[in-house]
Formats: C-alpha cells, structure tokens, sequence
C-alpha cells in the first residue's frame, strides 16, 4: 500500500512538472486589449492595424489604468495581432477588447477578411461592439483619449450601454453583425463614429448607420434617420419624439417610453406589401410653446399629430433605403421567409432587387401616457 | 519465579508471577507474594488490622494508594471491622465468617468475593481495596475506587450558546450517568468491555437495542475484538484503527462531547462507544452530512438554524473553491473575470515577483501556520493575537510587493470558511491542496476534474456499511429534512434509512391543537 | 458483495447522463436548420419500439447482462464472437466520447495543452470510478444528474431575455427530407446508444425495472437535450448553429444579464464535463464486463485499468481533426451504429422469444 501510495505521489509531482505550464500564464505577462482599429495598409492588400492596450504598470495607485497605443502592419490580422508581441513583449489578450472600429475605406471594401478571426478564435470573445470610422481613419478613434475615461474602447462601450435612451446609432455586437452577413433576408449594418471636437478636446461621438450590402458597405445615414429606421425594426427602447406645432415650427419633444412595431407581411392585388403598425407610448417632456397643450382636446390632437409625423418619418427612411441603397437592414426578408417561405424561395434569389421594389405602408400610433410634473404649457399674460 | 525480563511483556511477567500460585491461606505470605508482585511500584499500600474484641482475627487491607477513596474506607470497612462484636457471631469456617463479614459488617455497596489471584491483582489495579483475612484463602474486592475528577464542564470543542451546557468528563461512569439521566428507557443497553493490552482501558459500547441495527453493533464488536494496541488513550486510537477506508482524509466515526448530541444520535439508530479516560465518545456510523451538523442547529429556530447550516456547507465549498479558482481563473481564463476585476487584479500583481500558484501555495501554509500557532497558545486571546499578527503580516506583505492584495483576501476568507467547520479542517487542507494542484495543471478544467473525482471519493466512502454520501443526491422531502436543511420537529417523523432502519417512526405527527 | 445491485432511481441518473452525452455540448446532427428539435421528438418516438425490445429482453433474462444473453442464444462460439463485436462498441463509444473531450479542449478550453494530457484525466477518473464499482458510479450519477439539471435550467432561466422566437419560423424550413434524414441521425446519437445500457443490466434485480429505466431515462434526456438543443436554436439562429463546433458553449457566451451575469460559459462547460465522463465510464464498465464475460474472469475490475488506457490512447488517434469527428459522426456513424443499436438487438429478441416459447412447450408437454 505505501508502495502505491508514493507511486501515485511521484505520478502526481511527474504529472504537474510535465504538464504545468501549456496555458498557463500570469495576468501581468499579457497586455488587456481595450480596443481594435483596422485600417488599410500603406502598400496595396496590407492592412494595419491599431490596438489600444490597457497598461497596467501607470495606473499602480489609483484604479484607472492607462493605456498605450500600438500600429502594425501586416497582409493579415492574425500575423498583425502575433506581431504585435514583438513590440510590447507580452501576448496579446484579446477577450476583454470592447470595440472594434473600422475605418470607412476598409468597410466598403468588404468585412469578412478582417473580421472572420475575431469570429473564428477562440482567444477573442464575439461580444465587442463594432463601429465603422466616419473619420478617415480608425486609428484616429481609437487613438483618442477619451474625458469620460482614459481608455477610448471603455468608453464606447459605455455609450453603446446608455445608447437606448439616444437612439441615434444601433447598437452592433459582432456576433450580431456576423449573424446579419450570414442571413439571406436581412442586412448587416454598423453604427458610425465621429470625432467631436469642442474646446480644443476631442471626444467620440457615435451617431448614425452604416449600411452593408452583403458584406460590402454602401451607404450611411444621419443619426435621425437612425431613429426611425429602429422604429421600423422594433428596436428601439428610448430617446426622444420631436414633433411640430400647427406652423410646421418644432415644439414638443415627447420621451419614448415604450414601443412596440409590428410587421407583416401581406398580399394585396397581387403584390407583397409590407404592414408596419408601430405603438409608442411616449411622456410629453417639453411644450416650447404657450399655446396647444391645454386640455384633454389638444392632448388627443398631437397624439394624432406626433402619430403622423413619426409615419412619415419611418417610410422616409425606409424609402430612402430601398431607393439608394437597396439593401434590406429592416429584416423584411427574413420575415417573409418565416411568414410565407414558399413566396420567400421566389424572391429569394434577387432580394436585394425586390426589396428596392417592396411596398411598404406604416401605420403609427402615439400614446401620450404622462406630462411630466405640470398639466399644461406655460401660460402667458 | 519472579524473574522478570528486561523489556519483556508486562503481561507475560504478571502471568509468570500469577501462573501456579494460588492464594495461601496466611495473611503473611499474601502479603508478601503481593509485595513481589507490585515490586517497586511505592504506590501499593498494605495495612494489617485486628479486630478489638477477638485478637485472633487478622485483616488486611491492600490497595493502591491515590485511587481509593479513603474516607469510605474509613467508615465503611476500617470502623466496623475494628469495632464489631465477633464474638457474637456464629460461624463455622473462616469462609464462612468471611461470608458474614461480607453481608453483615462492611459497609461498602460494591463488595465481591474473589479467589483468583489474577482478578485480585487486576482489581487493586483498577483502584479496588482487597480484603484479606489471615486463614482464609480468598479476598472480598471492595469498590470503593475515588479519585479527583473533574467536574461536568462546559463542552470545549462544540460549544453553543443554546441548549444543555453540559459536556462528557474523562470519566466513563460519569458519562455513562449523563446518557442515562437523558434517555430512562431499559432499551438503552452499555455493553462494557477492554482494551488495550497494558492501559486495560475500560470501553462501553452503548446503543438503543431496538433502534440500532444488530449487524453494526456485531460489526463494531467484531472489529474492537481484532484490535491489538497495548495503550489507548481516546476515542480517536479506536476510531483510526476500526475505521473504513483507512486512507481517506475524510473522518469515517463521529465524535461529540456533548451528552445531548450523542444521545440524539443514538436515538437515530447509531452505535455509541466510550471510553474511560476520554471526554470524547465515537458513533458509529458515520455519515457526512453529520459534519455539518451542530446540536445547536436544534435548539433554536428552524429557519435560523437551516440557514447556519447551508452557512456552513456553502463555508465548506467555498473553503476548498476558492483558492483553487482564483488561481484558474488568473493564471487560465482571466476571460471569465469581468474586466474592471481583472484590471484592478492585473494592477495589484504588478512587481510581485512570484507566479500566482507560488503566492497561493506560500499564502495558505501562513495561514496554517497561524492558526497552528493559535492553537498552541493556550487562551483566547491567542487566537485574537494571531488574526492581528496575520492582517499585520499581510498589510506588510501586500506592502512590500512580496504578494498580492487579492491574494490577502482570498486566503482570508478561505480560513475564515475553514474555521467555520472545525471537524472537517484536516480534509478541507488536504482537498484544497489537491484541487489547486488540479487547477494549477489544467486551469478551471482541472478543477472542474478534481471536483469530479471528490464526489467519486465521497460517494465510494461507506462507514460500517452505510454509505457516506446517504442522502445526498436524494431528492425524496424525507431525506433532505436534516441534511441540507433542519426542517422542524413536526415535519421529521422518520429515522434516517439505512442507519435507523429497524424502527423508522420517530414519532407521531404531532398535530398539536393551538387555540389562539 | 459479489453482485452489485444498483437502485432504479441511480440506473436511471447513470443512463440519461449517458444518453445526453456529448450532445449537449456538440449539438445534434443538423441538416434541417431550425426543425433540429421536431427531428429530435420524432427520434424520441422512433426509440420507443427498440427500447420495448431492450426491456422485454431483460424480462426474458432477469439479471442477465447483454453478454450473457448473447452467449445464452447465440451459443458459446457465436455468442462470444457478437460480443466481441458489442464490446468494440462500447470501447469504441468511449473513446469517442473521450475524443469530443479532447477536442473541446484543444479548440475551445486549453488550446495550447496536448489533447491527451485533459483525456487522460478525464479517463483516469473513469478507470477510478469503474474500479470503485457501479454502485459508486450510480451514486455518483444521482447528485451529478441533479447538478447537471440545475445548471441546465440556470443557464435556460438566464437565456431566456436572449431567446429570439422567430428563429422556430418557417416549421421544415429545409423540408422534410432533412428532417428524416436528422430524426436518424439523432436517433442513432443519442438514445438507440441506449444499448450499451443492456451490458449493465445485471446489476438490476427487478424485472419490471428495465422498461421503467429505458422510459424514464429516455423521457428525461430528451427534455435535457430538447432544452439545450432549443436554446441554442432560438438563441443564435439555425445558421450560425450550423457553423458552430460548440454551439452550447456559444451561446452561453452570449448570456448577459445585467453585465453582471456574462462571461459564464466556462462554468457550463462543467455539465460537458460530466456528462462525457459517465458516458466514458459506463462505456468503459460495460466493455470491461464483456472482457470479463467472454474471457470467463472472475471479476471486471482486473481489466479496467487496461482497457481504460486503451481507451485513452485510442481516442487520441482515432480521428485526425475536428472537422474528420463531425464527419464521421454525423453522417457514418448513423450506419456504422446500426446493426449494434437495431438488427443484432433484434434478431437476439426474435431468437430469444423462440428459445423461451419452444421451453415452455417442452414444459407443457413433459407435464402432460
């Protein structure tokens, strides 16, 4: 019995000598990336890339860490991201990466080089936000030092957290994006990301969309018009209703509350038309005007009114979409091929075609439910 | 005859000393064979006494001196025998006269005849007073053993702020009166026997006939039977010798020192044995859920006192995990820590300059030490000093880069969980040991295996053919009233299976009438 | 102490840990996209006549394992030769279940450790509880089934803000061939794997206990597996599923509540861990009992270490890569598997039922 016993005791000492150190590895030998920029390379088919690391070694006292910013070269980014190791000396850890930027040029020349190993390895994680750079580079982005906290990558993270009470931009995690690229009836698209400069200090500000064609960019829209394109895929959980007084004069801003889209797919006369019902339930929060908001009477006129604006805006937009850029981001195919798949194996084939030629109708109703703390506009004497 | 071989057997040479001697019938040469036989041990005392009517009558008394109660002597033999009128008593032989003596002078309650020489020595051993009388060929053996005990204390190692306060002494028969001052019921059986070849320590084996099954009491029997020791000195020698599984780090017997919580064991069927000498008594069998389980558990609120217990097991858990996974999730997966942990954790181990393993491994036999060394000083207040010493010591450490501040807590907290079980300390050190050593090769994977192959452990564990596990794993209401949970009085009207098996109904159900 | 004799209740925990086996984790063979579940429930009913046949064969031969049977119908010769056969299955089986093991680790979990160093672990502890006995292995099922369901249901319960309905839409999306040609495939993955089962079905004493285990632990895995199989559905999309080596371990990696609760899918790997390891163990248990028979041993418990380094080793060369894994076990193994699973279990029936009527003719006719 003892023999067995120092037996399994030498199996075991053998067992964590040998096989000890394969993965292995301190958390201060590997620099934390916070984000990722991808632009195009100086020569033809290179691209660079631009990381920021989360640096440990400045921020030893007090909690925010610093960061260090890192550009390389390469044909492809898994050569860029091992290369990098030969600057900083440590292994890149990529799972805690927040944002992925990519810069305009990249995006309208297609995606899936750059992205498919931040899909396909195992050492990154798919749930990092990904912007397309208005700026003329990502670099740019990612190089900012951001007011609201030292790393750029956290702080977009960030917006993107509170992005559903602006709903300017969508919010875009990869695997979502990659999802997107991979279903037949549905487009891909991204949020934008500008460089806001005010006082001499530079911020990012994501507002807008990028729209994607398979998995080419060819397009973008204003943050506005973003709005209402959520409206139009049920995402939207927030921000702001502006609707017009008699005069066509902006002079009300309604908070959206809750809202609620529905669409569906229909034959009418021999032609698929597209229902969009959407149901907002809103709490007026400014009245910029002293008149029109005194009774119950003129609550129900701009419930009607807001109603028909928002109408207008959302087939705007989708108008706009389907005229310029003829790519389906609302997901009306993926729905027609839930709803009528044998319709959807017809159209299939020339979606993108057929979507331009789509006709859509909205119908919109907005609920007032509160007026905030007072029950009618300022009155003037 | 009296040779006696150095380093031989004691017992050989009592049975060298005792083999064909037979008790003479002179109070002299008595005397003198007994002196041979307690050669150098100053502790026998021999007193020759007349009585003061008839000179002709001769006593002896002989014992050993510091185990017999002098007093009883005294008054209960010494007196009467000088004093009583043998003139007026009729007798034919000196049998005979010592027959009366026996039931009519001494005043003593325990008092046997004996003519074995070997009962006789055994006796004075055991702190009893011998009679002789010159002429008579045999003894009476009196009972009247005293010592200086110590009194019935408050139990040290379980105790509760609830509940009986009383404890176990070092004495069996003490003990023996606490269990039976508990539980009045004639099936209550003490089964008394020896052991140990020299210490000749008394044990009882002590168990409710109708509740405890007969195959773990003849089981226990059997295995007290093979064991061969010469010195026992607690329950803990018999418990690692009789044991299961010998090699498992985990306790295979009970061991209280609580009357109440022994006896609520025995009530579910258990088998008890005690020893002399010993304020620790073992039960049989052993299942693990008992580790868990506090007497206090029952003396207060149900809800109070289920939550102290998963306070516990979760404490249990925690104690081997947590080590073992910080060092998996820091040095494996640091994807799994959420990122402004693993930033803060990152910026802490900055210029330590040892791996994380080396900083657990080092930080965990500190601990240890400290609490070794709590131990070791004697009063309360040691171990007050030694928490001090060890957030000193850490603040230092933490200070001077040698380890890491989460490091600091994550050890704390895993000693706090230990000390939160004491009887599972010792395997709680050595399964913390090895899952670290599994998460060290293979990260949360390994500790995931070692986990795995502690419940394959356990559940391979049985004591006195209960499995160890029992319970565990069961999703019957009945078996998780007292393991995970202590579910009221009320609801717990079956006896563990297996254990109580014989006689399941504790009780009925108890549907008391409540006028409000 | 000789015989073993396990509780119905820890039977059932061995077998449907067993039957979720590795495809809670790899998912289920998947041509037809989002209708993976309703070929799941046709596999489900498709198993019912088999294990009828598994239960009536213990009913004819009470306390017999599927060796002894095989040797009592088959004759000696024959009889060992088709348990040759069964125990390359079950060794066979292990090693693949093993094989998953590695590869998980290898893709996913410790990409830079050698794929037999997480196998010999898992293997060691198979050799370990094996030896321990099924009793140990039973017990050890109980608490680890109600683990594994616990966890499953977590994970299910924090999901379920993630789960998108539409994803069910359009039913046989991919047509019915597809969902034929899965219903086999799962069929033959999952619960016809049963099988293995009948080579620990001494170690039962009650005869009516075999169809109550079959039933039982069919019923339960199937819930287990249509949960995960569902959540993976609804979670990520049938395309994404179908790119996936994992999908499991995917999309629990999407769980986040609150951006609190993420980041957990490696804590839901422990349920793969599991489940692989009965799975290899009762693999191994059986295998070792059929040595046993077939060799006239005393006891199994003299081989397992053996066969369960055999076992080791032959899973690290078995396939090449993980794609060469997925191939064979989504499209051969439904053929390779189906004489084990379905024609020798049922000739053995029809023999079986033959011997026993001709018996009690000769007993009817003695007596007249």
């Amino acid at each position: 019995m003892l023999k067995k016993v120092i037996l399994a005791f030498i199996s075991l000492i053998l067992l964590i000598s040998v096989t000890g150190c394969w993965n292995y590895s301190e958390v201060d030998d590997i620099s934390i990336v916070a984000g990722v920029g991808i632009d195009k390379g100086e020569s033809e088919g290179e691209l660079s890339v631009t990381v920021e690391i989360v640096d440990t070694k400045e921020g030893m006292k007090s909690s925010p860490a610093g960061f260090k910013i890192l550009t390389l070269s390469g044909k492809t980014i898994f050569e860029i991201a091992r290369g990098i190791i030969s600057i900083t000396g440590k292994k890149l850890f990529w799972s805690h990466s927040k944002a992925i930027v990519l810069s305009e040029e990249v995006a309208r020349e297609g995606v899936i080089k750059v992205i498919d190993w931040y899909n396909r390895d195992t050492e990154t994680r798919s749930d990092v936000y990904i912007f397309v750079s208005k700026e003329k580079t990502a670099k740019e982005v990612i190089s900012l030092s951001s007011v609201t906290e030292s790393i750029t990558a956290f702080a977009l993270a960030q917006q993107m957290r509170s992005e559903k009470n602006v709903s300017t931009a969508p919010v875009v995690e990869i695997w979502d994006f990659i999802d997107k690229l991979e279903a037949s009836g549905e487009f891909a698209m991204a949020p934008l990301i500008y460089i806001h400069e005010q006082n001499k200090i530079k911020n990012a500000r994501v507002s807008g969309t990028a729209i994607f064609s398979m998995d080419k960019m060819v397009g973008t829209i204003s943050g506005e018009e973003t709005k209402y394109m959520l409206f139009a895929k049920d995402q939207i959980q927030g921000g702001v209703l502006t609707v017009n007084d008699k005069q066509g004069k902006t002079a009300f801003s309604l908070e959206i509350l809750s809202n609620k889209t529905k669409v569906k797919p229909v034959w009418i006369d021999g032609k698929l038309q597209m229902q969009i019902n959407t149901e907002t339930q809103v709490g007026l929060d400014e009245v910029m005007t002293p008149e029109e908001f005194n009774n119950i009477n003129s609550k129900n006129v701009l419930e009607e009114r807001a109603g028909k604006e928002l109408q207008e805006r959302i087939l705007s937009i989708i108008h706009r979409v389907q005229k310029d850029y003829h790519a389906d981001i609302f997901g009306f195919g993926e729905l027609i091929h839930e709803r009528m798949p044998q319709t959807w194996k017809k159209v299939k084939e020339n979606w993108g075609q057929e979507f331009s030629e789509l006709d859509v109708v909205v119908n919109s109703k907005v609920i007032i439910k509160s007026s905030g703390q007072t029950s009618r506009s300022i009155q003037t004497h | 005859m009296e040779e006696q071989t150095a380093g031989g057997n004691r017992k050989d040479s009592q049975q060298n000393t005792t083999s064909g001697q037979t008790p003479s019938t002179s109070l002299d040469e008595m005397m003198n064979l007994f002196r041979q036989i307690f050669k150098d041990d100053g502790t026998l005392r021999i007193r020759v006494l007349n009585n003061e009517g008839s000179e002709i009558l001769r006593f002896g008394l002989v014992n050993v001196d510091g185990m017999v109660d002098k007093h009883m002597i005294q008054e209960g033999v010494i007196k009467p025998l000088m004093a009583f009128d043998f003139t007026r008593m009729e007798y034919g032989n000196t049998a005979e006269l010592m027959e009366k003596i026996r039931t009519q002078v001494i005043n003593v309650t325990d008092v046997v005849t004996s003519t074995d020489l070997n009962e006789m020595i055994s006796a004075i051993i055991a702190g009893k007073t011998l009679l002789l009388l010159d002429g008579y060929a045999g003894v009476l053996t009196i009972g009247a053993q005293g010592w200086d005990k110590k009194a019935i204390t408050e139990p040290v190692t379980e105790k509760s702020v609830y509940g009986p306060r009383e404890g176990f002494t070092e004495s069996l028969i003490v003990n023996l009166t606490q269990i039976r001052r508990r539980v009045q019921d004639s099936d209550l059986k003490f089964i008394f026997s020896k052991i140990g070849s020299r210490s000749n320590t008394q044990i009882c084996i002590c168990y409710m006939e109708s509740l405890a099954s007969p195959s773990i009491v003849k089981e226990l029997q059997d295995r007290l039977r093979q064991v061969d020791i010469d010195l026992v000195l607690d329950t803990a020698y018999l418990s690692e010798l009789i044991r299961d599984e010998p090699f498992s780090p985990f306790e295979m017997t009970g061991s209280t020192e609580r009357p109440d919580s022994l006896v609520s064991k025995m009530m579910e069927g258990r088998v008890a044995l005690l020893i002399e000498g010993s304020p620790y008594a073992m039960t049989v069998p052993y299942l693990f859920v008992e580790n868990f389980q506090a007497s206090s558990d029952y003396y207060i609120n149900y809800y109070f006192g289920s939550f102290n217990r998963m306070l516990r097991m979760v404490g249990a858990f925690l104690s081997i995990s947590i080590p073992a996974l910080y060092v998996a999730l820091v040095t494996f997966s640091q994807e799994m820590i959420p990122t402004q942990l693993l930033l803060s954790i990152a910026t802490s181990r900055v210029a330590v300059p040892f791996p994380t393993v080396v900083e657990a491994v080092f930080m965990l036999t500190i601990f240890e030490i400290l609490r070794e060394a709590g131990e070791r000083i004697p009063t309360y207040i040691g171990q007050a000093i030694s928490i001090v010493g060890a957030l000193v010591l850490g603040q230092a450490a933490v200070e001077a880069r040698l380890v890491s501040a989460p490091m600091i807590i994550v050890v704390g907290l895993t000693g706090i969980m230990t000390l939160l079980n004491s009887r599972l300390t010792g395997p709680l050190i050595i399964v913390r040991a090895l899952l670290l050593c599994a998460s060290f090769m293979l990260g949360i994977y390994g500790y995931f295996l070692g986990m795995l192959g502690l419940v394959i452990h356990l559940m391979s564990l049985r004591s006195f053919g209960v499995s160890y596990m029992l319970g565990i794993g069961s999703i019957r209401p009945q078996d998780i009233k007292d393991t995970a949970i202590r579910a009221p009085w009320w609801h717990m009207h079956l006896r563990p299976a297996m254990i109580g098996a014989r006689n399941r109904k504790r009780k009925g159900s108890n549907k008391i009438e409540r006028r409000p | 102490m000789n015989k073993e004799i396990i509780p119905v209740g820890h039977m059932i925990s061995v077998t449907v840990l067993f039957t979720v086996g590795t495809s809670i984790f790899m998912g289920l063979p998947g041509q037809s996209g989002n209708s993976k579940w309703i070929a799941l429930l046709f596999a489900m009913v498709l198993v019912v006549p088999l294990i009828l046949i598994y239960a009536r064969l213990h009913v004819l031969f009470p306390g017999k394992d599927l060796f002894d049977m095989l040797i009592a119908v088959y004759g000696r010769v024959l009889g060992r030769m088709i348990s040759c056969l069964y125990i390359w299955y079950a060794f066979h089986l292990g090693a693949l279940a093993l094989r998953v093991f590695g590869e998980f680790s290898r893709s996913v979990a410790l990409t830079e450790t050698p794929m037999l160093v997480p196998m010999l672990c898992l293997g060691l502890l198979c050799i370990w509880v094996v030896k321990a006995g099924i009793e140990v292995l039973g017990r050890s099922a109980k608490l680890l089934l109600l683990f594994t369901i616990a966890v499953n249901l977590i994970i299910f319960t924090l999901s379920i803000s993630k789960l998108e309905y539409h994803h069910l839409l359009p039913l046989f999306d991919k047509g019915l061939q597809s969902v034929l040609s899965d219903t086999m495939g799962t069929f033959s993955v999952t619960f016809a794997e049963i099988i293995i089962i009948l080579g620990a079905f001494s170690t039962i004493s009650n005869k009516a206990a075999g169809k109550k285990i079959l039933f039982g632990s069919v019923l339960i895995s199937g819930m287990i597996i249509l949960s995960a199989t569902l959540r993976n559905l609804l979670m990520l999309g049938p395309e994404v599923v179908s790119s996936l080596n994992f999908p499991s371990y995917v999309s629990a990696s999407r769980i986040n509540v609150g951006d609190f609760l993420s980041r957990i899918e490696a804590s839901t790997a422990v349920v793969f861990v599991i489940t692989t390891f009965i799975k290899a163990s009762l693999c191994l248990y059986v295998a070792s009992c059929g040595v046993a028979k077939v060799f006239k041993l005393k006891s199994y418990r003299s081989v397992v270490l053996q066969m369960g380094l055999l076992m080791i080793y032959f899973a690290d060369f078995v396939y090449k890569d993980i794609m060469e894994m997925q191939y064979f076990s989504y499209h051969i193994y439904k053929i390779y598997a189906f004489p084990f699973q379905v024609i020798i279990p049922l000739v053995l029936w029809i023999c079986a039922e033959i011997m026993v009527s001709r018996s009690k003719h000769k007993q009817v006719a003695s007596q007249q």
